[in-house]
């Protein structure tokens, strides 16, 4: 690997790739792009272009990463600090986009999308709605209408699990102002920590959640069934418990704890 | 490891944040340091010793239990 690649211009790249797969991923999953590109066409089919989109900002993030790591830091007093993590300023960053996460959480709930799949009408009513998904009791209930579906992205799960972990990812690994071992220390207990408690939360559901349910439907039409997936929490939702804990454990060490601190100074 | 930190400090007479700022690090580190709660680094030991220009085993001294 030549020197000229592991110059810190490299590790700047990786920030500013960073930085454009984060506004990627917001703009793709926010619909905003959408809107963008099609704003005379409401009803038109963006998934491929969304799909392409996001795979762009799959390949940046991915990019980023490897420039991140690979790139060689300005100042080399690694000892200190951890030369992988992320300057300061992306913790105002992970708040701007935390901000226009929860802005995008209330203003989709409130125009979400609504379409309205005919094929529905011919699938028969359930017996019984437990165990179902929001999205699939909602499929339910408008059958029992008039076949209309409506599909909406929720409040929780799209903004939620989609675009915050790209926001909590900022956060938990900016660098504080004066980045030291100790802070280096505490980053690591907290993500071990964090870890632990993953840990403890997936055999949790491995044990008390089924994966698969399968749900029999009855109706004049006759009898069916089909199996739906548990309750059990995604990947997505698991980081962000990883990374949540990890921050709070953070800001507890770092700002709270020293206040209840004796001879704090002196 | 118990050090003298607080007391060569004390004769200095510099607070724990212009310590914290001699050696770039955050005033927590040193008052967690002070405390003997942290045993720092030996790059961090070396910064604190020069400050006080006093060799490091004489800030820094092992335990009985160490």
């Amino acid at each position: 690997m030549s020197i000229k690649f592991l110059s810190p211009m490299v590790k700047k790249a990786g920030y500013i790739l960073l930085m454009t797969s984060a506004v990627l991923f917001f703009i793709n999953t926010s619909g905003l792009l959408a809107i963008l590109l099609f704003s005379n066409n409401k009803f038109r089919d963006h998934s491929g272009l969304i799909s392409a989109c996001n795979a762009i900002a799959l390949v940046v993030f991915a990019l980023a990463i490897i420039f991140i790591v690979f790139g060689k830091a300005k100042k080399e007093d690694a000892y200190l600090s951890n030369r992988l993590l992320l300057p300061h300023y992306f913790k105002y960053a992970g708040y701007i986009y935390l901000f226009f996460t929860v802005i995008y959480a209330v203003t989709s709930y409130k125009y979400r999308t609504v379409r309205t799949e005919k094929w529905y009408t011919q699938v028969m009513i359930p017996s019984y709605q437990d165990g179902l998904t929001d999205e699939q009791n909602k499929v339910f209930d408008s059958m029992k209408e008039n076949g209309k579906v409506v599909h909406a992205s929720s409040i929780i799960i799209t903004p939620f699990t989609m675009i915050l972990p790209v926001g909590l990812l900022f956060l938990a690994f900016a660098k504080e102002k004066v980045e030291d071992e100790l802070i280096s220390k505490y980053r690591t207990q907290s993500l071990q920590l964090a870890i632990l408690l993953l840990f403890f939360i997936v055999l949790y559901q491995k044990f008390n959640v089924p994966e698969i349910k399968t749900l029999i439907l009855t109706s004049k039409k006759g009898v069916g069934y089909f199996d739906i997936p548990g309750a059990s929490w995604r990947a997505d939702i698991l980081i962000n418990v990883v990374l949540i804990f990890s921050i709070l454990r953070m800001e507890y060490m770092l700002r709270i704890k020293p206040l209840f601190t004796k001879r704090a100074e002196s | 490891m118990k050090n003298s930190l607080r007391v060569e400090r004390a004769i200095k007479n510099i607070t724990q944040g212009e310590l914290a700022d001699l050696i770039g690090v955050s005033r927590q580190t040193i008052n967690t340091i002070e405390s003997n709660k942290y045993v720092p680094s030996t790059v961090l030991a070396l910064k604190i010793a020069r400050v006080f220009d006093k060799p490091v085993e004489q800030i820094f001294m092992l335990d009985d239990e160490d």
